[in-house]
């Protein structure tokens, strides 16, 4: 067992910047999902800390190994790492027990502790029985559940998970999200998990890593990055947010008065938010609610999608036509397109570092 | 060197598993040196530069000669006529065996790909036994022309026919590869859309099997240019200079004296041989054009009322390039004299107990031919899987010209290969003081050089179609470049290995393109065996190991295909 460190990593492949100083701890024994939309960078930080890939400067630390550096480059072979890779990586020409034993065989452990060892990884799994199957002759969830025995079996200080879960089906993938829960519960190995599923992240993970072009955007609990998401990335990324300009009127005690689309309302921010304009609001569709008695802000409706039980309810403010909200709405009260509505903002969160969403907020009030 | 100057490996000189990958790199680079390019480059200096400065006066002179002129002119037509034709053929058996549903198709095409297995000097024989005016066959029916008159195929147009229906299974195999990879629903969406079966096929299935009739095209023209046999076997009898049998000619006649000149021709070859892969990948450079349908069900039209004549069409033809040449080549191995009509009193076993027993320079040369064929075979599998495990996995500046060095070795014609060997060898090497011309070893380099890539190639594919973290996971788990090698990488691309070596053996034991400038009265090859025994008039004797080369091939691949369910699908050539 051991934590890991990443400190200032770059990796470029020509031209492309694919990490951008990156930075993050994982405890030992933590389990840490790392969650981005395709080409954010995930997969190569995933290669890096296997050493499938060399970095340009930073360090990587496993434990108390400096494994990568811009001088050091420890091969993947000598990490003592397991890897559960998104093709499963199963060796086609090898046994259930030949391809879990394999990693035994290389570090040369005698043939009976060897079969032992096998056998309690095969019973933790749950796949007692199937050692002298072929590969080909398991389901999907077998399959995922050999590569996760292969990869425990060498008591690895870090296991790495490559999108584990994206080759399997809707129910098979919640099966399983509970298994790698307990399967962690249970061994306390350190996972490093990395997936562009935020509901697996938000299911499994301690901590989430949330990455956008090389970069980390912010790395808190689940609820953490839900309630606060520091970007308006995160915000976007993470639970439908809806990004709305606000002017802070007044702040006290993790409160603060803003005033959004010429409404006034009370939303959450972070202890040090001063007052100011320009400032961005994250609003949760369940934030947002239809206004019986005419306060919130005029809307019109452009989109009533029926989702069984409910409406996804589409509009557009009248004193914005370039925003669109999204709002439920229960499928008693029917609702038509270019409907007149009042909503209204019943709680959202100011997002902290908006520097760059000064500028672009004031261009935005320009236009 | 380019490849120090990156970073990650300079610093990771430190650590012990890249230092053994790099120690695999640097042996797998003397090899390719050693085989492809010091020889080639010294034909290419011998051509341009033989006395060690460049003389624009002596490349004129040579090429103004009227006979330099016509053979290069010929070798074009050729070349050109014979690709087109090798294309119709190939493209239209093709089209029948994967997109049709015709009957039969296993052992059609073993026969269409069986022309493609027997040596072309032993396919040249069969036909100049079949039309000529001493034909065996055509005797017996009646039919062979008057004594006296000239051999329809002792001209351009004989070698054009004869070299296009040899080559056509080069086509069949490309334009075949091209449409199984067709999936069936981008024929029925066109389909639904309204368009009917031709139209589908015109519109749809004919662009995307594009590449593989360019390749194909190109594959022909290629190998038709620098083909020895049949220009050789009908060109020098029908006076139709050409300059593969021009640069043997004047090796034969003026021999060590005629090395820079003749050095000149041959890069003229290869310069026309790779004028047509260069326009190959002209062709295919405008667009990539990937299929990205995820269905794997094959493409069939159903023929209707014309799948019978289809296949009874396929089927005359099939026989009659494959079955009459040989039964021809038969009939005269079988009399004692050529020209001699079968008939029970002449017919005679005589010519094979000969081959077989009696001519020791037959039995040697077999022999010869046998133990080279499997030394070039596994040398090239041992060196091929590291090789292709860079080329695929670990690419990097040397290793691409490495692999572009092999190519341009394979795209060359095997005499010019021979030539360059020649060259290369021909001084005793340095040190050791030990001269390899006249040896069998001559012969062994120059089938390095010249046959790499078709058992590298098999194993790259074999590369490809691994999932790359397969060997990552062996990696994970802590085994070495050598132990992964041993457990992993050896075992999976075995199929695709063991294919090459079998086509690098089945080819190399018959061949005569390379071994004919490099044999020696005391060290010959059963390829070049059969093309001197014709030449010396031992028709009857030539036609004899034909046969055997024909039945011995044929043998061959048949107990290859008898293992054809432990192969991966599209490994054999010749299974369907």
């Amino acid at each position: 067992m051991a934590d890991l460190s990443i400190a200032h990593v770059r990796k470029r492949f020509g031209e492309f910047e694919a990490l951008k100083d990156v930075s993050l701890h994982v405890a030992d024994g933590e389990f840490v999902a790392v969650l981005g939309p395709s080409g954010c960078g995930k997969t190569t930080l995933l290669r890096t800390i296997a050493g499938f890939e060399a970095i340009d400067s930073g360090t990587i630390t496993i434990g108390s190994h400096p494994v990568s550096s811009a001088k050091v480059h420890v091969a993947p072979e000598h990490r003592n790492i397991g890897i559960v890779f998104q093709s499963y990586a199963l060796w086609p020409h090898m046994s259930v027990a030949e391809n879990v034993g394999y990693g035994l065989k290389v570090a040369r452990v005698p043939d009976a502790e060897r079969t032992r060892r096998v056998r309690d990884a095969l019973a933790l799994v749950g796949l007692t029985g199937l050692e002298t199957r072929p590969p080909a002759m398991l389901s999907g969830g077998q399959r995922q559940r050999v590569a996760l025995a292969r990869c425990l079996v060498t008591s690895p200080t870090l296991v790495l998970l490559d999108e584990p879960l994206a080759n399997l089906d809707v129910h098979l993938r919640a099966s399983m999200e509970d298994e790698f829960a307990d399967f962690h519960k249970r061994t306390g190995t350190t996972m490093f998990y990395i997936t562009h599923d935020q509901a697996e992240a938000m299911a499994l993970a301690d901590r989430i890593v949330v990455m956008d072009h090389g970069v980390v955007m912010q790395i808190a609990t689940p609820e953490e990055l839900f309630r606060r998401p520091a970007t308006e990335m995160v915000a976007q990324f993470i639970g439908q947010g809806l990004i709305v300009p606000a002017n802070v009127r007044s702040v006290g005690g993790g409160r603060c008065m803003v005033q959004v689309l010429g409404a006034d309302i009370a939303a959450r921010c972070s202890s040090e938010q001063r007052t100011g304009d320009g400032f961005r609001l994250c609003v949760r569709p369940r934030e947002l609610q239809f206004s019986a008695c005419g306060d919130g802000f005029a809307c019109r409706v452009t989109r009533v999608i029926y989702q069984g039980g409910y409406y996804r309810v589409e509009v557009m403010p009248e004193a914005d036509p370039n925003l669109r909200f999204v709002i439920h709405r229960a499928d008693d009260q029917p609702i038509e397109n270019g409907d007149l509505v009042n909503v209204v903002i019943t709680d959202g969160w100011i997002i902290p570092h908006s520097v760059t969403a000064t500028s672009s907020a004031i261009e935005y009030a320009a236009a | 060197m380019a490849w120090m100057k990156s970073k990650s490996l300079t610093l990771s000189l430190r650590d012990r598993a890249v230092r053994t990958e790099i120690s695999v790199l640097t042996v797998l680079l003397v090899f390719v040196t050693a085989v492809a390019v010091a020889p080639l480059s010294r034909l290419l200096f011998e051509g341009i530069a033989p006395s060690g400065v460049f003389d624009w006066g002596r490349i004129q002179r040579i090429f103004n000669q009227a006979s330099v002129w016509r053979a290069a002119v010929n070798t074009l037509i050729m070349a050109t006529g014979s690709a087109a034709l090798a294309t119709l053929i190939g493209a239209l058996l093709a089209a029948a065996v994967a997109v049709t549903d015709i009957r039969t198709k296993a052992s059609l095409v073993f026969c269409v790909i069986l022309p493609l297995m027997i040596p072309p000097q032993v396919a040249t024989l069969a036909w100049i036994n079949l039309f000529g005016s001493s034909s065996t066959l055509l005797s017996m029916l009646g039919l062979a022309a008057e004594a006296g008159t000239r051999h329809p195929l002792y001209s351009l147009e004989g070698i054009i026919i004869v070299l296009g229906l040899h080559n056509a299974p080069l086509v069949f195999l490309a334009v075949r590869a091209s449409l199984r990879a067709l999936p069936s629903d981008l024929v029925e969406a066109a389909r639904s859309e309204g368009a009917s079966p031709l139209r589908a096929f015109l519109s749809i299935v004919l662009p995307l099997a594009r590449s593989g009739l360019i390749s194909g095209a190109a594959l022909a023209f290629v190998s038709a240019a620098g083909n020895f046999a049949v220009p050789a076997m009908l060109g020098i009898p029908g006076r139709v200079p050409t300059l593969i049998t021009l640069i043997y000619q004047r090796l034969s006649d003026y021999g060590q004296e005629a090395f820079a000149d003749v050095a000149l021709l041959s890069l003229s070859l290869g310069a026309i041989a790779v004028s047509g892969l260069l326009f190959q990948s002209w062709l295919l450079r405008r667009r990539d054009i990937r299929i990205t349908s995820l269905t794997a069900t094959p493409l069939r039209f159903s023929l209707g009322p014309w799948r019978r004549p289809t296949e009874i069409a396929c089927w005359v033809f099939a026989l009659g390039v494959l079955v009459l040449p040989l039964l021809a080549l038969l009939s005269t191995a079988l009399v004692s004299g050529y020209g001699q009509a079968l008939t029970t009193e002449t017919a005679t076993l005589k010519n094979f107990t000969n081959a077989l027993f009696h001519h020791t320079m037959i039995r040697g040369a077999f022999m010869t031919s046998a133990w080279l064929a499997a030394a070039t075979a596994v040398i090239l599998t041992i060196v091929g899987i590291p090789l292709a495990y860079f080329i695929v996995w670990r690419p990097n500046s040397l290793v691409r010209v490495a692999s572009a060095v092999l190519e341009v070795g394979y795209a060359l014609p095997g005499t010019l290969v021979a030539l360059a060997a020649i060259l290369l060898l021909i001084k005793p090497i340095p040190i050791i003081q030990v001269s390899l011309y006249g040896t069998p070893w001559i012969i062994l380099l120059a089938y390095l050089t010249n046959r790499s890539v078709l058992s590298l190639r098999p194993i790259v594919s074999g590369f490809m179609q691994l999932d790359r973290s397969l060997e990552e996971a062996a990696r994970v788990v802590g085994a070495g470049f050598f132990r992964r090698l041993r457990d992993i990488i050896i075992p999976l691309v075995a199929p695709a290995a063991g294919a090459g070596a079998i086509l690098v053996f089945l080819t190399v034991l018959t061949e005569i393109q390379v071994s004919v400038l490099l044999v020696t009265s005391s060290t010959r090859t059963i390829g070049a065996s059969v093309y001197f025994l014709e030449e010396s008039g031992a028709t009857t004797l030539a036609a004899a190991v034909g046969v055997l080369i024909v039945v011995a091939v044929f043998c061959l691949m048949l107990f290859v295909s008898s293992f054809k369910d432990r192969l991966p699908k599209g490994i054999l050539p010749w299974a369907e």
